[in-house]
């Protein structure tokens, strides 16, 4: 009989608003200990990241087995930035010489463009699916850079960042962090969609766990349900992202009509003055759905991966929001498969969208007093959303986690120390 | 003469002008499509006259330019009459042009609603002018906020110049319609059913798109680009149906579309390339709000197509195998202005919550059979019938029997009204009274006591009928509103989706449309009650499947949704996120 891990340790760091998880599976000798991080960023909240690098540095003894990086999310990946050279907390964890790294297929830098170039955009060039949608990913981390920079400027008296620049700053690009991942790994990146391989495979060093991938599903997959069903409507969308993407970078900085005359800010007339403060208003609404909607896009490239170990099943799903979920969720025998999972890791902080109804509700040993299902929720709240519909984590679902699972919540940490440590 | 001194600002008007209408020379379609002598196709219209502040600012439109993005408030532009005709060479930088253009065709678009209506129509706001604001910021994005009294047009850079929305004839009557709608049916933007959540974008798409095909310059400019140019004949075999369809209506959607990406053009052009067929309106891709629209706009179009059609043929050939191009141009321009009629006099005989594409058949069939009761000359609405069939939709009236046409509602058959105990002349105008009238006769008009009943508007109309007499009529919507908890729905006659927790607080809408005579006795009654299963059950189901029970949409969400053919998820209220900032707290 193949070897078996004897347990499994789960570290939740308090990294504030992000995730950041070390999985230990143990073994009995002649076998070692081996680690996995599932995420290291944060995007609110107080976080001590450079203790927590030090603590996974001396959790796994100076070698991790693998990274996973979920999708791009600053508050997913913050953490491997090396910005601050040896020091720096994405040096600590690459010099813990993870043997790979795993990202979402949409992080494959071969098929990566830009989508203000000009072959995307001219239509009669025909650009492949695939690269149109990637190019829409990257022209979003640029408009989100722009709206982070423009908002920074309409910070209140009290100078706190709002929600806008808050969330279009965790959607912008993190260059340094990406290119520390793509050369961490002593194989080279693993590129994850519905189904693949994990990269987790090997009978050496970590035998008796199986991964399964469940998200996110490759472009053929997904649009039979939503982003787009034809060529047509990628290039729509990519276009329309490249030029949001112009059209970002030049607010704040534009003058349509230099030699017309103007009003300084004193000498508005009278009957202008309500419209142009509800104007402004309604400008950084419209760019707040804006930001909203690209940043759930960016969610939905979420890896989600399931590991079986010892009859025991434990889900990780990233930011995945509905959109994810619903191929895996449709897939013939995944139901099956997650319905007697023992451990979950709340998707997206506790959103409201992240963990859908079908999902939870299927889960078998919710409500058990023996054999709960265990979950773990890496949040703060107060970073975003006030309204019961949009606040994270939200609460009717805080509640239902709180009465029909075995809670862990970063929130209830005393002085925000950690990492919360579940056993199974 | 008024004389006037110089230097005296308050002073507007120097010689008053009298003639009720003007003439303003706007951008037909879109300033990229070019008319034969290759400079930006305009078109000149007629508006209400009237006697203009700089801006222009005028009794029901003002313009306003301020670019929030830049925090620029540039100053009004000034206005002259002999200015109205003229179009300047460079389009992209004439600012007063912008504000010309805008104010014009917003202009026309509230003149056709009042004259298809018979009577002054409102805005959905509270208040008499709305603002416009010609470069509001830089987005892919123009829309209605009912909450800012304001359209909004967005610019952006494309290809090193800039787009700008403000100069999209489309754009502009699209969002004007969506400003005039939500004041007759606030409570269309409410979640309901995949019809009701189309309806809007749809329906701004048909005003948008017939108001560009009754100007004689666009369907002139689309048949050159199908037909040999400055010809007085055309060839009759080059105007079949599907050459009318593809030669010249997909020319014109092209030409819109490639230019406004970001805001409806692709959704237009989309609309007009749909091929008939009853089966899509039960796919999944066109139960989606975003698309469903498009059926209802390709249902009028196909009507449209064949009223147009059925006209050239009645023409005639001048010579073998040659028909006047006039003819053609006069048939689309006005079988295009017809059906504007029809389709905004249809508003008034929808019911007011929960509608479906089958009561707005009825409703334009109805409303335009009070006023021409032959359709036998052009066949308008046998046209329509047909449209709608094409793409599975059957209009929402019963037959009743002894229907003078199918799809027309029904009288309110043999119930006896108390009409005594309330006077003829409030009952035209005064909510009060009218609600007095519908609970005397709470019973015999199945209205539910148990629900918050109110009165929403009491209009009187006048339209001018086909004998050349004019048709008078009341209309009076009321709506109802219950708040339960989901396990009391059985209560009306509801079921409750079988994993909807009992203790789920809900509101569950009902209401009516009240069209009364000219003797003041009620004509027709449309409406959807509270307690009728057989819509408020799907309705649920649908509602509870797609988790949006609560809240309005915007319309810039609606449009955003619609490009991007994807939910905007629910964004943090930015309203309440900024109670602090000078900005947005010192607004209300």
């Amino acid at each position: 009989m193949p070897a078996q891990p004897t347990k499994v340790t789960i570290r939740m760091y308090n990294v504030g608003f992000g995730d950041c998880f070390l999985l230990t599976f143990h073994y009995d000798k002649p076998l070692t200990d081996q680690h996995i991080l599932i995420d290291f960023g944060t995007v609110g909240g107080k976080a001590d990241m450079k203790g927590i690098a030090a603590d996974i540095q001396k959790a796994c003894g100076g070698k991790l087995y693998a990274v996973v990086a979920t999708h791009r999310h600053k508050d997913h990946i913050s953490g491997f930035s090396t910005g601050g050279g040896k020091n720096s907390t994405g040096a600590v964890i690459a010099a813990c010489k993870p043997e790979v790294v795993l990202q979402p297929w949409t992080e494959n830098p071969d098929a990566a463009a830009d989508a203000t170039s000009a072959p995307l955009l001219a239509k009669t060039q025909k650009a492949s699916d695939q690269k149109l949608f990637l190019a829409s990913l990257n022209a979003m981390n640029a408009v989100a850079e722009a709206v982070a920079q423009q908002a920074a400027r309409w910070r209140s008296v009290r100078g706190t960042p709002s929600t806008l620049e808050k969330l279009a700053s965790n959607n912008t690009s993190n260059p340094d962090a990406v290119k520390n991942l793509r050369t961490m790994g002593k194989q080279p990146p693993r590129f994850l969609q519905y189904g693949s391989p994990s990269g987790l495979e090997n009978a050496k060093l970590l035998p008796g766990v199986k991964v399964t991938v469940l998200g996110p599903p490759t472009l053929k997959e997904q649009n039979l349900k939503k982003y787009a069903k034809n060529s047509d409507e990628y290039w729509i969308s990519c276009k329309y992202w490249g030029l949001q993407e112009g059209a970002a970078a030049k607010a704040g900085k534009s003058d349509l009509f230099p030699r017309e005359r103007r009003y300084g800010p004193r000498s508005r007339p009278f009957y202008t003055r309500w419209f142009t403060d509800h104007a402004d208003a309604a400008f950084k609404s419209n760019t707040l759905g804006i930001v909203t909607m690209l940043d759930s896009f960016l969610n939905n490239t979420s890896v989600i991966l399931l590991f079986e170990v010892n009859g025991k099943k434990l889900l990780f799903p990233g930011d995945a929001q509905l959109e994810n979920w619903s191929w895996a969720l449709n897939q013939k025998g995944i139901k099956d498969l997650l319905k007697d999972v023992d451990l979950y890791k709340v998707g997206h902080h506790g959103s409201r969208n992240a963990t859908p109804k079908e999902l939870w509700q299927d889960f078998g040993k919710r409500k058990r007093t023996k054999g709960a299902l265990k979950t773990m929720m890496s949040t703060a709240a107060g970073v975003y959303g006030k309204t019961e519909d949009t606040k994270v984590p939200a609460t009717r679902l805080v509640q239902a986690l709180k009465s029909e699972s075995d809670l862990s919540n970063t929130q209830d940490l005393k002085r925000g120390r950690g990492p919360i440590i579940v056993e199974l | 003469m008024t004389k006037i001194k110089k230097g005296d600002s308050r002073q507007v008007a120097v010689v008053p002008n009298l003639q009720p209408t003007c003439t303003y020379r706007v951008v037909a379609l879109d300033p990229s499509v070019r008319g034969s002598d290759r400079n930006v196709l305009t078109a000149d219209i007629e508006i209400p006259n009237e006697q203009l502040s700089p801006g222009p600012r005028g009794y029901r439109v003002q313009v306003v330019d301020y670019d929030s993005s830049n925090r620029i408030l540039y100053e009004p532009a000034d206005v002259n009459d002999k200015d109205n005709l003229k179009v300047p060479k460079n389009l992209e930088k004439d600012r007063a042009f912008h504000a010309r253009n805008v104010y014009a065709i917003v202009m026309r678009v509230l003149a056709r609603f009042e004259r298809a209506l018979g009577r002054r129509v409102g805005w959905s706001f509270l208040g008499h002018q709305l603002t416009l604001a010609p470069h509001a910021f830089v987005d892919l994005n123009a829309f209605y906020s009912k909450d800012d009294r304001a359209i909004f047009f967005g610019y952006y850079p494309d290809d090193g110049t800039n787009v700008f929305t403000c100069l999209s004839h489309e754009v502009i009557a699209h969002e004007t319609t969506h400003a005039l709608v939500d004041g007759l049916r606030p409570d269309y933007l409410y979640p309901s059913s995949p019809d009701q959540a189309a309806f809007h974008e749809g329906f701004a798409d048909i005003v948008a798109l017939l108001s560009v095909l009754s100007l004689r310059e666009v369907v002139t400019a689309a048949l050159d680009l199908h037909t040999s140019k400055d010809q007085k004949l055309i060839r009759a075999s080059a105007l079949t149906t599907k050459a009318l369809k593809e030669g010249v209506l997909f020319g014109l959607a092209q030409q819109v579309g490639e230019a406004m990406y970001g805001t409806h053009g692709v959704a237009l052009r989309r609309s007009i390339e749909l091929s008939p067929d009853p089966k899509l309106a039960r796919t999944d891709e066109f139960t989606e709000p975003h698309r469903r629209g498009e059926l209802l706009v390709a249902a009028v179009l196909g009507a449209f197509l064949k009223i147009w059609k059925g006209r050239i043929d009645q023409f005639g050939e001048l010579q073998r195998g040659m028909v006047s191009r006039v003819g053609v141009v006069d048939g689309a321009v006005e079988t295009a202005d017809h059906l504007l009629t029809i389709v905004i006099r249809a508003l008034d005989y929808c019911p007011p919550t929960d509608l479906l594409f089958g009561d707005f058949l009825s409703a334009m069939l109805t409303a335009d059979y009070e006023v021409y009761p032959d359709d036998s000359r052009y066949g308008y609405r046998q046209a329509l019938r047909q449209g709608f069939a094409s793409f599975g939709f059957r209009p929402g009236a019963e037959v009743p029997d002894g229907a003078a046409e199918p799809g027309l509602w029904g009288d309110p058959g043999d119930v006896v009204l108390l009409y005594t105990r309330t006077h003829f002349e409030s009952m035209q105008h005064d909510p009060n009274e009218v609600f007095r009238f519908l609970w005397e006769n709470r019973a015999a008009l199945g209205v539910d006591e148990r629900a918050y009943t109110k009165i929403d508007a009491v209009w009187p109309c006048y339209r001018v009928g086909s004998d050349g007499f004019l048709l008078r009529e009341t209309v009076a919507v009321y709506t109802q509103q219950i708040r339960l908890e989901a396990h009391e729905l059985h209560q009306l006659g509801i079921r409750k989706p079988s994993d909807m927790p009992d203790d789920l607080s809900l509101s569950v809408y009902g209401g009516g449309t009240l069209i009364f005579d000219e003797s003041g006795r009620l004509k027709y009654h449309v409406r959807n009650r509270l307690g009728n299963a057989r819509r408020q059950n799907p309705r649920l189901q649908y509602l509870w499947k797609q988790g949006a029970l609560g809240g309005k949409k915007s319309f810039a969400a609606l449009h955003l949704e619609r490009v991007l053919r994807h939910d905007v998820p629910a964004a943090p209220d930015i309203h309440s996120d900024e109670e602090d900032d000078n900005h947005a707290g010192a607004a209300n």
